[in-house]
């Protein structure tokens, strides 16, 4: 249980958060109608959390939390902004203000008890490093979607997120977000001094990406020695980093895999999806424990029961991911399924996917 | 702030993004757009940036009154916000979506047009009957700081603004 001040001018909202706060998560509330009300009791009598609006007349949101920041008494505590203003600008600057999540009106309860409880603990976020490969030996089954809309997944969810494009053949991340990205990692091999950070682009939805080389490289390859390094600097940059990896088991895939704490291997269901799955299982039998087998049906109509593959494969399936006829147009619209205003059967499984990757 | 029975909008006029809460309860947004015998929209609440600091709010007032010649584009989080009562409901002929890219003096917008049967250039920006257009699934950069874009379920454009449209085919 906690101590949670709500400073919101919006009476109605006011009393729908204490009623879900008080109710279903058994926290203590205190409400104020505006900031300067708000701040006042907030350095007189110091919550454990605060979730602060940010259109307030006298006193924005914005400068709210700035204030908390600034005053000892409240410099800890766990801030969340909550507005109606929802746009990654919006979300950039209540960051920067020092709250530790923005969220927008209306709001899910479900994701605000979530937020709620990962803003009180800190330790919980934390814990959530990782380093997740997504892989397949077979082409063309949805690597790439899978990885970016994974990626997205998981910055929605307030995770401090990388995508790194490893392609060598100009990879399609950029293309996917939307992205005119003007540094990728084939830059390295010019300037091996740069920092990887350095070499980022941010989507607008928070997320960062590692860009592939717009180009295909002919003889300029990664050593396991810059992936190393590359992966330790991104470690640096974000919690969790997610990498799209080409279809092959090359020494420096597999600096990568050697270094994953979790990989998501990709699997179609058809034979030679299935066979190239037990090769990629094969070669990483050290790992097997490590290992999520996902299917992605990238094609309608009837598939094989989940029990056969399972059988066939010998360990279970993560997740089956549906069939989703809006990709194809998503993907010409640069539309990442995850982002779409109506989230189709893809973005309903990529969704699952990253919430049993967060709580593993 | 939301108040119930009325939505946020971000309008977009002259280098400014203003967010207020229409009450849309009396009349949905869209056909308050679309009205041509009248100038003004009221919002309450309203909360001013410029569109090169986007969420850096300079100026707030209880009242604002949004001049519709003048508006570039009004952007809503939910698709069915901004749409009229009549585009709330299918076609016999179903509604076709059209990817379109368009320039305003200061943005360029991406999204779709939601038009039932084919889709005439000279109808759908013609001014004479109505001055905005209904764009779904929209993404908004600003013209002159490209990094700053705005997303939303729907934009109301206004015609008049328009300098280009893109299409990928006629």
């Amino acid at each position: 249980m906690a101590r949670i001040l709500i400073i919101d001018d919006n009476p109605d909202m006011l009393q729908m958060l204490q009623m879900v706060l008080e109710n279903r998560g058994g926290h203590t509330v205190t409400l104020t109608p505006d900031g300067q009300e708000g701040l006042s009791q907030a350095l007189t009598n110091p919550p454990d959390l605060a979730i602060v609006d940010v259109m307030m007349p006298d006193m924005n949101g914005y400068e709210v939390v700035r204030r908390l920041r600034e005053n000892p008494r409240t410099a800890e505590i766990g801030i969340i902004i909550l507005t109606a203003r929802g746009q990654a600008v919006d979300k950039t600057a209540a960051l920067e203000a020092g709250a530790d999540a923005h969220t927008t009106k209306p709001v899910d309860i479900n994701e605000l008890l979530e937020l709620v409880e990962n803003t009180l603990n800190p330790r919980r976020m934390l814990s959530q490093q990782g380093l997740f490969p997504v892989f397949s030996l077979r082409g063309g089954i949805g690597v790439t979607t899978l990885a970016v809309n994974l990626a997205l997944a998981l910055t929605k969810m307030n995770i401090n997120t990388v995508l790194w494009d490893m392609a060598y053949n100009g990879g399609h991340c950029a293309l996917y977000l939307g992205m005119k990205t003007k540094h990728h990692w084939g830059i390295l091999f010019q300037s091996p001094e740069l920092r990887v950070q350095r070499l980022l682009s941010e989507h607008a939805s928070g997320l960062k990406l590692l860009a592939a080389p717009p180009y295909p490289l002919q003889e300029d390859r990664l050593t396991s020695e810059q992936v190393t390094t590359i992966l330790a600097e991104l470690r640096q940059s974000a919690d969790i980093i997610i990498i799209d990896l080409p279809a092959t088991l090359s020494p420096e895939v597999g600096t990568v895999l050697d270094h994953a704490d979790q990989i998501l291997l990709l699997s179609g269901d058809d034979p030679p999806g299935i066979q190239r799955t037990m090769l990629a299982l094969r070669a990483r039998q050290q790992q097997i424990k490590q290992i999520h087998l996902l299917f992605n049906n990238v094609t309608p109509g009837p598939r094989p029961p989940l029990e056969a593959l399972q059988k066939v494969l010998q360990m279970p399936v993560m997740a089956q991911i549906a069939y989703d006829p809006t990709q194809t147009t998503l993907v010409r619209r640069n539309t990442p399924a995850m982002l779409s205003d109506h989230p189709g059967e893809l973005a309903k499984s990529i969704a699952q996917i990253a919430q049993q990757l967060r709580s593993s | 702030m939301e108040k119930l029975g009325s939505i946020v909008v971000d309008f977009f006029a002259h280098g400014y993004r203003v967010s207020g809460n229409y009450k849309a309860r009396q009349r949905p947004l869209g056909d308050a757009i679309y009205d041509n015998t009248t100038s003004y929209l009221m919002v309450e609440d309203a909360y001013f940036s410029t569109v090169t600091k986007p969420a850096d709010i300079t100026a707030s007032y209880p009242v604002a009154t949004i001049v519709k010649q003048n508006l570039s584009l009004a952007l809503t989080g939910n698709t069915d916000d901004a749409l009229r009562r009549d585009q709330k409901y299918g076609s016999y002929l179903g509604l076709k979506l059209i990817p379109v890219f368009i320039t305003l003096s200061a943005f360029e917008l991406k999204g779709s047009l939601r038009i039932p049967g084919r889709l005439d250039v000279r109808v759908i920006l013609s001014t004479q009957t109505e001055t905005f257009i209904t764009l779904v699934d929209v993404t908004v950069r600003s013209t002159y700081k490209t990094d700053v874009t705005f997303t939303g379920g729907a934009a109301l454009v206004n015609k008049t603004h328009i300098g280009f449209m893109g299409l990928q085919s006629l």
